[in-house]
């Protein structure tokens, strides 16, 4: 034993090593950020929860997968060493490795907290326990799935997926099954207890995966694993590619094809006159009807312009949190239809923004989302606007103004309007919901009068009335954007940046007497530094120390790959005077600020100084 | 006492029988060539006996004990050179013989060093950078260390060419001379065989034809050469056309007409026919 041990050692112990060397990057780097985590012990936590896996996996690469894929394990057999000590002594090495690695990050964890956290043997003991188990949990997983030879990537990649399915349609999320249970956030603040019934069971796992492995490797002298650990012949390969890609295609589909009960409102008025309608009761019953009606109207209008095959049901749901020009998108993850949320009663209640809003919901819904992409958003944004004010000219001449304000806005930014055409979200994002969907509402009632009528039919049925199938297919074969615009006869993407920059000139001289009499004052965010090592977020509206008209202060922490911000993520302050949002963030933290400024005769709010930006 | 004994071994791979009720006896000391076919059962019956695996019936005594499961005391008696070894490719001829002589309580350091040296293996170069015939020099070397009292060779110059072959088998003749030892190697190389082995067994679809010395075989089967047909009565099997197995005595005794003669056979045409013949051999 001793020689097949030293054997181990002299064959992988630079992958040892090196393996050794980033476990101790990996805590080095979790205790040093150990002070914007809360507390050092979930440093130990997160170095157990992702590198005890990691470390498993390569080990038992290593020890197992190498010995059978190189074919040594034949050598070792024709000596005088019995085929379960050489796996017992390749296992036990493993786990020798794994627990002292761990042992080593969890006393350099408490070394390092030691002053800081309450470190009694009690807790230290419950923190063992834990991480020991998981462990042991893992290692026997990653060994004898090691031992399924060529089979192990397929062997991961079901056990991946039976558990994000299992994740998603289970009654318990996967991060609070018992092995993942144990080295979640409560090691470090369960003091007390031990979870006795997940460590249990998560022993009694791996001593069950450690019997199959013994079974696996001794059954039938050793022929059976011999045989897995051969490699693929290319007919093997391809039949588990196709295989693998048939299964994702059902998935989709069968995901796709699986009906959705209708969300059922019980307080409500309807409208049936078009496509279902539902409004939620707030105020009197007449303005609940006079606004359903108003919108089964807008959606069969819509449904017959881009001759719509489907129309889900419409529900209105009041809202006297929000402000009366701010709407919001219910998810709707076990229901079909669309929800939309508004403040009905609100003095300042948007109804023509409101039906526009509803109605490009509408159409996300039917367009599976196709139609919110960024290339093509703001013809979506745009012809709801178009199709709502068509007959209100009122509404029109507001939203013109609306439009040329958030277009001299625009101008004063870095990449001027021409960003309208291809960074639309990057623009709906500083101009704030209003402002934007007028400016779409003008570059598509332009568009519209520029083509005729006919051809913007065909390109507005094109981009925005086709219900894409909802699986690989939307993808795979879908024409894009500027396709359409080639195939419908419109311009060209580069030709529209240039005309909308031409028609916001023109507009902003037509208006320009009521547009200088809308107050722009400037806003402005700063971090400084508070003691320790985080920053407090510093705004300002207009000059310093001086009380201006009421604003909200709209803000959110993003991260790394955050796209659109929803609405709804976005955190708010309602101020009068400079001031400072109420939370710290740490160095390197991106932000996402604004100020949004209710304006009269806009009649809606406007947002000032937006912009994604790094604290520091 | 017999160093190997298998009696009525089978054994299956899945739905395939490689050993069908295969007997053999390997006596102490002796040099014997194990004969057949690819597929025959040759390796299958070799690795039996180095338990690498287990009979489905059948018995089978090695050195005197009877196998079942192989204790690691037994094997440590036993010598076993492969056909394609699979040593680690990281480890020198040296590391080899420092692991492989930690598991054997007989390892003879100075003798290994001997072995290399007779074989012209070189101590420092890695398993990945030899060749063929030079691994398989080393497993030689290896298998013949510790001293082993049994030597079993599953076709051990498969890969070698025609003088490498021949130093390999001048080299296994000097050591079993010096060393004493029983070496049982499994080849399809009939001349091969002819020039090593004192007793050969031929095996074919996992059952022995025949087993006993060359020259008890020459006698044994004989051409018999005529311009008719000549059926030449009891005691007489006919192996594949006119190629006729019988005691020695019966061929001397027999009366045979004018017109016919007998004429001996090359080991090879020997092997032949029991390879493409039905016919079991009495």
């Amino acid at each position: 034993m001793r020689a097949l041990l030293y054997k181990e050692w002299r064959e992988h112990r630079w992958v040892l090593l090196a393996l050794l060397v980033l476990l101790a990057l990996a805590q080095t780097v979790a205790l040093l950020g150990a002070d914007k985590m809360g507390s050092p012990m979930i440093a130990y936590q997160q170095v157990v929860a992702l590198m005890a896996p990691l470390t498993a996996l390569v080990l038992a690469n290593r020890l197992v997968v190498r010995e059978y894929m190189g074919r040594t394990q034949l050598f070792l057999e024709t000596l005088p060493v019995s085929r379960s000590q050489v796996l017992a002594g390749k296992w036990l090495l493993g786990i020798a490795v794994l627990l002292l690695a761990m042992a080593a990050c969890l006393g350099a964890t408490l070394f390092f907290a030691r002053g800081q956290v309450l470190l009694t043997p009690h807790y230290v003991g419950l923190v063992a326990i834990r991480s020991a188990s998981f462990v042991f949990f893992c290692h026997a997983l990653v060994f004898l799935v090691g031992l399924t030879g060529r089979y192990r990537y397929i062997i991961w990649a079901l056990l991946l997926l039976c558990t994000i399915m299992a994740d998603k349609t289970g009654q318990a999320a996967a991060v609070n099954w018992p092995p993942f249970y144990l080295v979640q956030q409560s090691m470090v603040y369960e003091k007390l207890a031990l979870p006795l019934r997940e460590v249990l069971i998560t022993s009694g796992i791996a001593a069950a995966l450690v019997a199959a492995t013994f079974a696996l490797a001794l059954s039938a002298e050793g022929s059976l694993v011999v045989a897995l650990s051969r490699r693929m012949r290319p007919r093997e390969k391809s039949a588990v590619t196709i295989g693998f890609l048939a299964l994702a295609m059902a998935g989709t589909v069968i995901e796709a094809r699986k009906p959705k009960p209708p969300f059922e409102l019980a307080r409500a008025v309807r409208s049936t006159a078009g496509p279902p309608v539902a409004v939620g009761m707030a105020g009197s019953g007449d303005a609940a009807q006079a606004l359903a009606d108003a919108l089964s109207s807008d959606l069969a209008r819509m449904q017959a312009f881009l001759a719509l095959r489907e129309a889900p049901a419409l529900t209105a749901l009041p809202d006297d949190a929000l402000d009366g020009d701010a709407f919001q998108r219910a998810a709707l993850p076990n229901a079909d239809g669309v929800v939309v949320r508004a403040a009905f009663t609100n003095s300042a209640f948007d109804r023509e923004g409101f039906r526009a809003y509803a109605l490009a919901s509408w159409l996300q819904w039917h367009s599976r989302g196709k139609a919110a992409e960024e290339d093509r958003r703001w013809l979506l944004d745009g012809a709801a606007q178009w199709l709502v004010a068509r007959d209100l000219p009122q509404q029109q001449e507001k939203l013109a103004l609306r439009a040329a304000f958030g277009a001299r806005l625009l101008q004063a930014r870095p990449g001027g309007a021409r960003r309208v055409v291809h960074e639309w979200l990057g623009v709906r994002e500083e101009l704030g919901p209003c402002l934007a969907d007028a400016l779409a509402w003008r570059m598509v009632a332009w568009l519209a009068q520029d083509m005729g009528q006919a051809r913007f039919q065909a390109l507005a049925r094109s981009v925005l009335g086709e219900r894409p199938p909802d699986d690989a297919r939307a993808s795979l074969f879908a024409p894009d954007f500027p396709e359409l615009l080639a195939h419908s006869g419109a311009p060209d993407q580069a030709t529209l940046a240039r005309r909308f920059h031409d028609l916001f000139g023109a507009e902003d001289t037509r208006l320009a007497p009521a547009l200088d009499r809308i107050a722009m004052p400037q806003a402005s965010f700063s971090a400084q530094r508070m003691a320790g090592k985080t920053f407090e977020v510093h705004y300002r509206l207009g000059p310093a120390n001086e009380e201006a008209a009421p604003f909200a202060v709209l803000y959110v922490a993003l991260g790394p790959w955050d796209g659109e911000i929803r609405p709804e993520a976005l955190a708010r302050v309602d101020s009068t005077r400079a001031g400072v949002l109420p939370a710290s963030f740490a160095r390197g933290t991106r932000l996402f600020t604004a100020v949004e400024r209710r304006d009269a005769m806009l009649g809606c709010s406007a947002r000032l100084a937006a912009q994604r930006w790094e604290v520091k | 006492m017999n160093a190997v004994e298998l009696d009525s071994v089978v054994h299956r791979y899945g739905k395939v029988k490689a050993l069908d009720g295969l007997s053999l006896t390997v006596r102490q000391g002796e040099m014997f060539g194990f004969l057949g076919r690819n597929g025959a059962g040759k390796t299958t019956t070799l690795k039996m006996l180095m338990g690498l695996l287990r009979p489905d019936s059948g018995h089978i005594s090695v050195l005197g004990c009877t196998v079942k499961r192989m204790p690691a005391g037994l094997k440590q008696r036993i010598g076993y050179v492969c056909q394609e070894p699979n040593f680690y490719q990281w480890m020198t001829a040296e590391q080899l013989g420092a692991f492989v002589g930690s598991f054997y309580p007989t390892w003879d350091a100075p003798e290994f060093q001997r072995l290399l040296r007779m074989l012209d293996v070189p101590r420092d170069r890695r398993a990945s950078e030899m060749s063929g015939g030079t691994r398989t020099k080393l497993g030689l070397a290896l298998a013949l260390a510790p001293r082993p009292e049994l030597l079993l060779l599953d076709e051990p110059t498969a890969g070698l060419d025609p003088v490498a072959r021949r130093e390999f088998n001048d080299q296994l003749q000097v050591l079993q001379r010096e060393q004493g030892t029983t070496v049982m190697f499994s080849s399809h190389l009939v001349g091969e065989v002819e020039q090593l082995a004192q007793r050969v067994g031929i095996v074919q679809s996992g059952a022995c034809r025949f087993e006993g010395e060359v020259g008890a075989l020459r006698t044994r089967v004989r051409r018999i050469v005529a311009d008719a047909g000549v059926e030449p009565g009891e005691g007489f099997t006919r192996l594949r056309g006119d190629i006729w197995q019988a005691e020695p005595a019966l061929w001397e005794q027999n009366a045979w007409p004018p017109g016919v003669a007998v004429e001996p056979l090359s080991l090879e045409d020997i092997f032949l026919a029991f390879a493409r013949t039905d016919s079991v051999a009495a």
